[in-house]
């Protein structure tokens, strides 16, 4: 199969996934978040049955559910992901914050990719050193520190105590820093929070970087480049880092879920204005618009964020076969 | 070389085990030692440690260490209860998958390749919200988010088995289908997905942590997420309510790590080298 086609094939594949998505969440709405009508009104009170029915023909719920259905996907390709429950369009407030979190997330998983592969690389090559301590102490703590509480206790040393680092926010909201003032100040508050989200990944990465270094290092070519006469850093970081890191970008293009999900809690610790915090708020006042649209929104991201991974992996790599895995 | 032989070489395990069955003590004797996790005024308020209550008291004058104890309680039944369920529906979803083929394989690989990819977090927080954070519901979500990892371990368990000899002797003696899924397939097929359930189960205690956290956990009961949230105000001026309920997160969940890792060694020998 030609790479075009894999490519074909694969976008096809994932068209069953987006409609999963919309199919639950619009479900899950009709069923258990209850009659639309009567939570903008409020329960309990008196209502004129011509208002309501006004409402509803508004809204289309008049409509047999499957029109509903339809007009529901329509709507959301069209961009439309209905109202908050407070007023504003959903898109809005999700536009509003996608920023601060890609910036948060993209962040993390910066610092999670330089670390995680220099510490990887180095316990491969180096396995009774320092920065081999470090590797094994982050990747078994890596995985069972919880986020939020990482960043609670980063929080209270660096913040609190030291005074280092400002507790929460996304820029001081005390001066009006402009230009590069102001970069230094969002960077300043951006520090803590990427750590802790980032802790997960850079385990992972790390472990991923260390097994496959070890792995390629095995190989016949990386002989083959030594016994040419190559120096060591050029065989390291020519042949076998190269060869390591296709496990890496596979590994971290599918890790847009997991970076998301830590993000709710991140952001909701350290105040960071994103869609994790949306979510979080959302989530309290029961605002089942914003939490779907949030929801469906993230979720197609995931589906997309793989199938690009997916599409980079094979053109990366010309050994795969693109047939189906069995 | 007996199972417990072998687990015995890997120290890292045998710790992990250890802190794991200190944990199980303290969750089994919580009635009796910490009666009253959630009652107002035991102490002062904001006590920091000392010796009558050795984690301090929180906003409310309720004794932490008492909260701690409850809270290992509820994180090890949710833990077990939630990847003991996950990996019931694995098995039976990975056997029938793998052993059937074909088309019903296709349909729930596709299924299962669906849970994989959805951020599952978040809708454990959107399920949670909808059922409601009664401990079992929390238990039923993540069983329900988790189960895909093993049933494919289980299926690919079953592929490669299924094409083995001794199977086909069984099948040429006249076995029954069921004898030779669960007599001679399944017992073959388990040792990875007992390694995949004891890693599941530090992730369930995560990620219930997280939820009620995030305020969405049993409100009857005290977790240590539910101890973590209500630190958070209190940060600046009382670090031990956040410091103790985070901590034995981190210890028993390394500690299951640890013992995953141990079983990993001594089931699946051939993978030791990775």
């Amino acid at each position: 199969m030609s790479l075009k086609n894999y490519i074909f094939k694969r976008i096809l594949q994932t068209i069953p996934a987006l409609f999963a998505t919309l199919t639950i969440t619009f479900f899950l709405i009709h069923s258990i978040a209850g009659d639309p009508i009567s939570m903008i009104i409020g329960e309990g009170f008196e209502t004129d049955p011509e208002f309501v029915n006004r409402m509803k023909v508004k809204f289309g719920l008049d409509q047999p559910l499957y029109i509903q259905y339809i007009r529901y996907i329509s709507n959301f390709f069209q961009g439309d992901l209905g109202y908050s429950i407070s007023g504003p369009p959903v898109l809005n407030l999700v536009t509003e914050r996608i920023g601060a979190t890609l910036l948060l997330t993209g962040s993390a998983l910066t610092f999670a990719l330089l670390l995680g592969t220099i510490l990887g690389i180095f316990s491969a090559i180096k396995p009774s050193s320092l920065s081999s301590i470090i590797f094994s102490i982050i990747s078994v703590g890596g995985y069972a520190i919880p986020v939020f509480w990482l960043g609670q206790m980063l929080m209270l040393f660096f913040a609190l105590r030291l005074n280092w680092l400002p507790v929460s926010g996304l820029k001081t909201l005390r001066y009006n820093y402009t230009g590069i003032e102001n970069i230094l100040d969002i960077l300043k508050h951006l520090i803590l929070p990427a750590l802790a989200l980032g802790i997960h990944q850079l385990a992972l990465i790390a472990r991923l970087t260390r097994s496959s270094m070890l792995e390629v290092l095995k190989q016949d070519y990386i002989l083959t480049a030594r016994s040419g006469g190559l120096s060591q850093l050029r065989v390291l970081l020519g042949h076998a880092f190269r060869n390591a890191l296709l496990p890496v970008v596979t590994i971290t293009g599918m890790q847009l879920g997991f970076l998301l999900s830590g993000a709710v809690l991140t952001e909701t610790i350290f105040s960071w204005p994103g869609i994790g915090r949306l979510m979080y708020n959302s989530l309290l006042s029961r605002d089942y618009p914003v939490i779907m649209g949030v929801f469906n929104l993230i979720s197609i991201s995931v589906v997309v964020a793989n199938l690009f991974t997916d599409i980079l992996y094979a053109y990366l790599d010309p050994r795969i076969q693109y047939e189906e895995k069995i | 070389m007996n199972f417990w032989d072998s687990f015995k070489r890997n120290r890292g395990a045998v710790i992990g085990l250890m802190i794991i069955l200190f944990f199980c003590l303290l969750g089994l004797a919580a009635p009796v030692i910490a009666p009253n996790p959630s009652k107002v005024g035991v102490g002062p308020r904001f006590v920091p440690p000392s010796m009558e209550f050795p984690m301090g008291t929180d906003n409310l004058g309720r004794d932490m260490f008492q909260g701690v104890i409850s809270g290992a309680r509820i994180s090890l039944i949710v833990g077990f209860a939630a990847a003991g369920t996950s990996m019931i529906i694995g098995v039976i979803v990975g056997s029938i998958s793998g052993y059937m083929g074909g088309r019903v394989d296709t349909v729930l690989m596709r299924i299962t390749e669906y849970f994989q990819i959805v951020p599952g977090f978040f809708l454990a927080l959107i399920m949670v919200t909808l059922l409601g954070g009664s401990i079992w519901n929390v238990v039923i979500v993540i069983a329900v988010l988790s189960w895909p990892r093993g049933a494919r371990l289980i299926r690919a368990q079953f592929l490669s088995l299924k094409e083995k000899e001794f199977i086909e002797a069984a099948r040429a003696i006249g076995e029954s289908s069921y004898y030779i899924i669960f007599g001679e397939i399944l017992i073959n097929a388990l040792p990875p997905a007992i390694v995949n359930s004891s890693l599941e189960v530090g992730r369930a205690i995560i990620v219930e942590a997280g939820l009620s956290f995030i305020g969405l956990g049993d409100p009857n009961k005290v977790s240590w997420g539910y101890l973590l949230r209500n630190a958070q105000e209190f940060l600046r001026s009382a670090w031990w309510m956040a410091f103790f309920p985070g901590v034995c997160i981190f210890l028993l969940v390394t500690a299951l790590n640890l013992v995953g890792d141990g079983l990993n060694d001594v089931l699946n020998p051939r993978l030791r080298e990775r």
